[in-house]
């Protein structure tokens, strides 16, 4: 591929439309639920390495699902 | 890895769940910015081969060549920066999506250089009367001009402050220690603290040249290149410090004393404890479009300005370290 052509694709790509799985991953940050979500499971993953590994207990709700 | 029994209620297993994610919502201004590296000639097709055909990693790769492999190990020895390319304005520690199409080149210093400078000071007077105070003065009077460093004037700063406060509490007075820096001085540069800077430069100016062939003419050279980029100041998009309204200048890239514990550091171990409460601007900062030839021109000018010159900075500190083990051995040298 030679420069030219390397500039080409670059400038096709950023015209391009985002991939599906990029738009679904900008949703789920957009989303509140799942931001909660994973506010939840990082403490989680925290507790679970200050713990030296032990077991915890999981929250008292599980938060749903993205609709 | 499982972090619960297994029950109605349990956290999900993360085993086989990625570590890392790369996602390209908002990627024009990516895909922008490497059409603007391989127009430059920082990249081309072999980096986006050996990028995965990952435009991050291109770009990532693109830049980090530009600054060399080399030149990266000096710096990584002696001063911690981060450098980021991104389209996020931060204002007040958050940050948001800038709304201009342009992004931000920007370096961070996380942890200081030390540039010890006592025992170099002490054996470029003893070859000659006032060559130590010239090599002093010319070098930090130039990186004060373009870098943000902790020396004798943040010192003397803190010292003040700390009398002031010991004014106004003086019922508790004997509670108080003050470092009393000028005590930290070679002679020579305590003699030459009143001086007159523009006449003491040119003064300063003849004695090293005098000297480039000499004992010390490494240092010298060193010094002469470290001058030649800090004529102007680096900072040149003052708008970028406004936006962010940060609460503080840079973080100091580097640590400017004549001892390892003398009272310069003493100040910096005190100062350095409330430095990481407040936010503070990059060390350098430059906003462009990557649309734009000129201002990605500009942009990585001002770069590899700043790289440059921390380069010739570490390489000037490693060469007195150096030249400070031998001495420790008993094997002067020339320099």
């Amino acid at each position: 591929m030679t420069l030219d052509e390397l500039i080409d694709l670059f400038q096709a790509k950023a015209q391009a439309p985002p991939p599906a799985a990029s738009q679904l991953f900008a949703r789920h940050l957009e989303c509140k639920e799942s931001l909660q979500i994973a506010s939840v499971l990082t403490s989680a993953m925290a507790r679970h390495g200050a713990s030296g590994d032990r077991p915890i207990p999981a929250p008292s709700e599980i938060l749903p699902p993205l609709a | 890895m499982t972090l619960v029994p297994t029950f109605a209620q349990s956290l999900p297993v993360l085993d086989g769940v990625p570590a890392e994610y790369t996602h390209e919502l908002y990627a024009g201004l990516l895909y922008e910015l490497c059409v603007a590296l391989a127009r430059e000639g920082l990249a081309d097709a072999e980096t986006w081969r050996s990028a995965k055909e990952n435009a991050v990693a291109f770009a990532q790769r693109a830049i980090l060549d530009a600054v060399g492999k080399e030149c990266l190990e000096v710096l990584e020895r002696n001063i911690e920066y981060h450098l980021a390319v991104s389209d996020a304005l931060e204002r007040n520690g958050e940050e948001t999506t800038r709304s201009d199409g342009r992004l931000v080149l920007s370096i961070e210093c996380s942890a200081s250089g030390f540039l010890k400078l006592g025992p170099a000071i002490e054996a470029l007077e003893r070859e000659a009367p006032g060559l130590g105070a010239a090599f002093y003065w010319t070098l930090i009077d130039g990186l004060y001009r373009v870098l943000r460093i902790y020396g004798h004037e943040e010192a003397f700063e803190y010292e003040d402050r700390l009398r002031d406060y010991a004014v106004q509490d003086s019922e508790n007075l004997e509670q108080y220690e003050f470092p009393e820096v000028e005590k930290a001085f070679p002679e020579c540069i305590r003699r030459t603290l009143k001086r007159d800077p523009a006449q003491f430069a040119r003064q300063a100016c003849r004695t090293l040249r005098r000297h480039r062939k000499g004992n010390y003419r490494k240092w010298i050279e060193q010094l002469t290149r470290i001058r030649w980029f800090t004529r102007h100041p680096l900072w040149a998009d003052r708008t970028l410090a406004e936006e962010g309204e940060y609460d503080d200048p840079p973080l100091p890239s580097l640590v400017v004393a004549f001892h390892e514990q003398d009272a310069i550091v003493a100040c910096f171990d005190e100062e350095r404890q409330y430095m990481l409460e407040a936010s503070h601007e990059p060390a350098i900062g430059v906003a462009f479009s990557p649309r734009k030839p000129d201002e990605v021109h500009h942009a990585l000018r001002v770069g590899r300005r700043f790289v440059a010159l921390n380069l010739a900075v570490c390489a000037l500190l490693e060469e007195i370290e150096r030249w400070e083990k031998q001495e420790e051995k008993g094997h002067g040298g020339t320099r």
